[in-house]
């Protein structure tokens, strides 16, 4: 299974290096002017939006992303994928990664926030709060991994905190990361789902009926790091700063995010 | 220590193997018969599952049977809830393995096509009696093999399973499934003990496969011989 697991991890990453180099991004090396960025997938029309204005400046690499759930990209990270830099939904993710001395020292910053909200599918009026999330015709909740996916891991412990949790788990169903709760509740496949409130704003097929409450869970912020076996580290630093700039920042905001420092 | 996983993976495999067999076989059955270019076409259509990334195939079948759709809409008002239950899973595995099943019965059953089936004829057997009593008999070592393929490929089925029933402890999450959260989560002694298991069981269930189909081939060819 192991082996079957690793051979559809590295046809998904084969698939979107497919992808990327018929989209006429990678050259047909890793050439010393490119970087490649592992990030959160929830941040992808973002970053797609960062890597235009980035590569826009002179002396910058071109840039190739790996997107997936935070957790596999670390894994993937210790198991020595040549990454250029981490873009993580979440501390724990970095954290285990600064643990084990995989960080270049120095070049972790905060890069971003986000809110969770409650969406439903839109037209949906089931659900107004997180509390109406326990009336009987709500049957399936849509949720992140709570132990794997970040935007999983937030909201079990915002429902903890609201004294929720043992009572709504029955009727949860675990996604592989935050876009499959956003597809599946766009589906109509789930009553409601839990997401960022950026990922709630790129789908019209569903509406926030709740934020949840900011108090319940902690902040969520997204760490950035150069990652210290990195292929290219002086083009991995420049991308890191660049996400620090106003111009960045302008562009995280104008998809929802919000900035690190507020 | 929880062992749903294991028996949702023994429940869905077995179910789909059985289902996938009997299904597999008829189309099978039903298309050596037949002849043209409409009928290629459908092959295609019946070997898609294996072509096409599992992914692809859950998220075709979360499209076809999901509440937007037409179908999924229809089931739903019925009151058969579908995608993210365990019906689903079985679903998704038998998707997934029908085309083993079909292409390793019909060439299985193409090899006994020929004068013994003529000689049936002419002396008056019904194509249904033709089919049990002479094509399933001879072809049974080649359907078993099929049921052996197509019972280790349910067993293993990941990405379809994923996306159509979603990972729901005791109720849809096979042991691939918890193979790879238990990964994703970096619980790798989990993940070990896990993937221990599923080693065990497909030994253990495709030797127990073999031996009874052996056993089973060899009652068809003494049937065969009596005739």
């Amino acid at each position: 299974m192991n082996h079957m697991l690793r051979k559809s991890a590295v046809r998904f990453l084969l698939a979107t290096g497919v992808l990327l180099a018929s989209a006429g991004v990678v050259g047909t090396q890793q050439a010393p002017g490119q970087i490649t960025v592992a990030a959160a997938i929830s941040m992808k029309d973002a970053l797609e939006s960062i890597e235009q204005a980035f590569e826009g400046r002179a002396g910058t690499p071109k840039v190739v992303f790996t997107l997936g759930g935070s957790g596999i990209l670390e894994k993937q990270i210790e198991e020595g994928a040549p990454v250029d830099v981490f873009i993580s939904a979440a501390p724990a993710q970095m954290n285990t990664l600064e643990e084990k001395g995989l960080l270049l020292a120095g070049t972790r910053r905060d890069v971003a926030r986000n809110r969770l909200v409650l969406v439903v599918p839109v037209g949906s009026r089931l659900v107004k709060s997180v509390e109406d999330l326990k009336k009987p015709q709500v049957r399936t909740i849509a949720i992140g991994e709570t132990r794997s996916v970040p935007a999983g891991q937030y909201a079990a412990e915002a429902l903890h905190n609201l004294g929720l949790f043992d009572q709504l788990a029955p009727k949860f169903v675990y996604a592989q990361n935050v876009r499959a709760v956003l597809a599946y509740v766009a589906g109509k496949d789930a009553d409601a789902g839990f997401v960022y409130e950026t990922d709630a704003k790129i789908s019209d097929q569903v509406t926030i009926a709740a934020p949840v409450p900011d108090s319940s869970y902690a902040a969520v912020v997204y760490p950035a790091a150069v990652i210290r076996s990195a292929p290219n580290t002086a083009g991995a630093r420049k991308f890191v700063e660049f996400l620090g700039t106003p111009e960045a920042q302008a562009i995280l905001e104008k998809f929802g995010f919000r900035s690190p420092l507020k | 220590m929880d062992l749903s996983p294991v028996r949702l993976s023994l429940e869905t495999s077995v179910v789909a193997t059985a289902v996938v067999a009997v299904a597999g076989t008829l189309a099978a059955g039903w298309r050596i018969r037949r002849r043209g270019v409409a009928l290629e076409l459908l092959d295609g259509v019946f070997l898609l599952p294996l072509v096409l990334p599992p992914t692809v195939v859950g998220f075709l079948l979360l499209l076809v049977l999901g509440r937007t759709s037409p179908l999924g809409n229809l089931l739903y008002e019925l009151g058969a809830r579908l995608v993210f239950s365990w019906p689903a899973t079985v679903i998704a595995a038998s998707v997934t393995t029908f085309p083993l099943m079909y292409m390793t019965s019909r060439a299985a059953l193409e090899q006994v096509e020929g004068p013994l089936v003529e000689a049936a004829r002419t002396l008056g057997a019904s194509e249904k009696r033709i089919f049990r009593e002479i094509l399933l008999p001879l072809a049974w070592p080649g359907l078993a093999a099929g049921m052996v393929l197509t019972f280790a490929r349910a067993l293993g089925d990941f990405g379809a399973t994923l996306i159509l029933a979603g990972d729901i402890p005791g109720r849809t999450q096979t042991l691939p499934l918890a193979i790879f959260f238990a990964v994703e989560s970096g619980d790798t002694a989990e993940a070990v003990r896990w993937s221990l298991v599923t080693v065990g069981i497909s030994l253990v269930a495709l030797g127990a496969l073999n031996l009874w189909t052996r056993h089973r081939k060899g009652l068809a060819m003494r049937v065969v011989q009596q005739d």
